[in-house]
């Protein structure tokens, strides 16, 4: 038996949409394993230390205090990067991604670095993009996951690393380009907002088999699949 | 001439409209085609009141007009809540003479926060209430910073306005900029909780220094006394402060002042504070407040109740917006007797997307133990599922049903009263109750 520890950091600055739930339907399943899980938050101008957790989370938020979470973020960037080299399982969701990349722009025009661990950069439209997504993850192409981006900034940049190999709707840059989102290693990353863990077994059980490795189970994933068959179901109807 | 010609096709198509049942928007859209600038030509007699936020517009509004008309004086409003620049357009080009101007001694307008700065450009507003920000429609809004820009800009036009700002919401307090601002607030009340219970908190940090924001008490999501643990931005002192709210006698004392009212939720309690300080700022007395408020009707077309095999069934209207979802849950939680809830859970707007990401932002936690049932139906009924398990709900609590045809089936698997929480249904929900009834 495992005990998985996951940082959760900026919980209280980057908090949109319903994020956080995906902590607590993976720390379910994590416990439906037979294992057990501690979530530990960090906030903005507290100190950050990653090792020893076997997973961090950051959720979308908004653009001012992703703004502010950067500043406090980028000190950090070596640390971060030797965590995500070295396999530790992050999980990205919304504008967050931004911090990642060479840099970002802000609403009034300014330009913000990033860790500088991917090369694509984050613009800022101060328009509200929406869109739903049905695509392929890259690890299990036989699965079809959805998506829903609710968003005012893109990536501008090659995706080098695609989660998602997209059938239908957004990309991670202005225009369709058939690929979403971020695996590099076990850091994974997407535009979708709130619950894709919940509402995507595909992904769950990827992210528990990497957190779980020989203490992974296979979970009842039932009403679950049955809620997203419905769902690609009115794709295929158009 | 080309103004007195664009009011009279706006008056035709009202009268025509209302005879066909058709929308109340449609007028002002054909007009503002064939004039896009008309509104700047009106001209107003009395004085024009403005009022926006996520939740509680319909409602303040309707309650500020029922005062003034009350007390007699003459008001035009947007009563149906057509609260953008269209919906704005046809009341106003309704009401006016030929010549454009507009009589009446009020003109009390909900506006729709995104929309206020397109219409604030051509109209003369004296005096504008900002209710609230919360996470709302987000498919539509974003966030509430993006919203709170857009309100920045409409203020920007208008700077002769007076602003009614709430003390207790972090992010709307900070707007005023260089206009004159009053502030109300209401204080703890017995339902006041030292944390937050909803499930949307959305100034955890301060908007001026992004440090932690600490409440003293909450009066529902982010609505509280707050003080930021690192710079000096707070709750303002209140110029219109509610105490010794009495949920159970339905009163409400507002700067000293008893206050009987005619419902009992805290939302419409903290709503009745906001209309007071518009209203008194605006020129009406406490009397006259006082006399109006006692006699209001309540917000039209939100609630409806009716019988289904012998049970009580409320209908109760709910945007696509935790906020709103969470105050239903509050009005059933505050019902006594056993009680089942059914979600009515749809795609969102008419793009149809499948989104229910704000479904998760709502504490259904607090149903725990509290009702015998929760029925999820509507086209995202499998998906609203999966939402409430995740809050710990189990097989006997949970159930759900997306095939409309077979729900009095589902129904009569639940026990007790029926509170059905339809959101954003745009009259789908009738599709349940014409099932409900054959």
């Amino acid at each position: 038996m495992r005990n998985i520890k996951i940082l959760h950091i900026y919980s209280k600055a980057l908090d949109l949409y319903g994020d956080y739930k995906n902590l607590t339907v993976l720390s379910q399943r994590i416990r439906e394993t037979g294992n057990q899980v501690e979530i530990i938050t960090a906030e903005l101008f507290e100190n950050l230390e990653f090792s020893g957790f076997d997973m961090v989370y950051i959720g979308h938020g908004k653009v001012k205090n992703l703004a502010a979470v950067a500043a406090h973020f980028v000190p950090y960037a070596d640390k971060v990067k030797e965590q995500i080299e070295n396999g530790q399982v992050w999980f990205v969701t919304g504008n967050a991604s931004e911090l990642f990349g060479q840099s970002f722009t802000t609403p009034d025009g300014g330009e913000i670095k990033g860790i500088g661990l991917f090369d694509y950069k984050g613009v800022e439209t101060n328009k509200v993009f929406v869109s739903d997504m049905i695509g392929r993850p890259v690890f299990d192409k036989e699965e079809t996951v959805y998506g829903f981006a609710n968003r005012t900034a893109y990536l501008e940049g090659e995706n080098k690393y695609p989660l998602f190999e997209v059938i239908d709707g957004f990309s991670n840059g202005k225009t369709p380009d058939g690929k979403e989102g971020t695996l590099y290693k076990n850091f994974f990353a997407t535009w979708s907002m709130g619950p894709v863990l919940s509402r995507n077994p595909a992904l769950m059980r990827e992210i528990l088999k990497r957190l779980l490795k020989e203490d992974y189970k296979e979970c009842d994933y039932t009403l679950e699949q049955q809620a997203l068959e419905l769902v690609l179901a009115e794709f295929k109807k158009g | 001439m080309r103004f007195a010609l664009t009011a009279l096709l706006c008056k035709a198509l009202s009268i025509a409209g209302k005879l066909l049942g058709g929308g109340t928007d449609l007028p002002g859209k054909i007009a503002l085609k064939m004039y896009p600038r008309v509104m700047k030509k009106l001209k107003f007699d009395g004085k024009v009141l403005a009022i926006t936020g996520s939740n509680g517009k319909t409602t303040t509004a309707n309650i500020v007009a029922h005062v003034l008309r009350e007390n007699g004086y003459s008001v035009v409003n947007n009563e149906l809540g057509s609260n953008m620049t269209s919906g704005i357009a046809s009341t106003l080009l309704c009401a006016c003479t030929l010549g454009g101007r507009i009589k009446a001694d009020y003109v009390v307008l909900e506006v729709d926060e995104c929309y206020s700065r397109f219409i604030f450009k051509d109209l003369r507003i004296d005096y504008y209430l900002i209710l609230n920000l919360l996470r709302d429609q987000v498919v539509r809004n974003g966030h509430p910073d993006l919203v709170s820009t857009k309100i920045v800009e409409a203020i920007a036009a208008q700077p002769e306005m007076t602003l009614i700002l709430n003390a207790q919401e972090p992010i709307s307090q900070n707007l005023a900029g260089d206009n004159y601002a009053v502030y109300f607030a209401m204080d703890r009340t017995e339902r006041s909780t030292d944390n937050c219970v909803s499930g949307t908190h959305d100034a955890k940090i301060c908007p001026r220094c992004f440090h932690e924001m600490k409440y003293e008490f909450f009066h529902y999501n982010h609505l509280g006394n707050f003080a930021c643990t690192h710079c000096d931005y707070q709750s303002f002192h209140p110029d219109f402060l509610a105490t010794d709210v009495d949920f159970e006698n339905r009163t409400i004392t507002i700067n000293g002042e008893q206050i009987s009212v005619t419902y009992n939720t805290t939302f419409n309690m903290f709503n009745t504070v906001a209309a007071a300080a518009l209203a008194l700022t605006a020129g009406v007395s406490m009397e006259e407040f006082k006399k109006g408020v006692a006699t209001f009707g309540g917000a039209k077309g939100r609630l409806d109740t009716f019988d289904f095999e012998g049970r009580k069934v409320t209908l109760m209207m709910t945007k696509q917006n935790a906020a709103s979802l969470d105050q239903s849950i509050s009005f059933v939680l505050e019902q006594a007797g056993d009680k089942s809830v059914v979600l009515f859970i749809n795609n969102v707007l008419y793009l149809d997307y499948k989104d229910i990401s704000w479904l998760y932002d709502v504490a259904f936690e607090r149903l725990h133990g509290k009702v015998k049932n929760i029925l999820c139906t509507g086209n995202r009924a499998l998906d609203a599922a999966v939402c409430i398990k995740a809050c710990d709900f189990d097989s006997r609590t949970l159930h759900y049903e997306n095939d409309l045809s077979k729900i009095k089936e589902a129904f009569r698997n639940t026990e007790g009263d029926i509170y059905i929480l339809a959101a954003s249904a745009f009259g789908h929900e009738g599709k349940i109750i014409e099932e409900l009834k054959k």
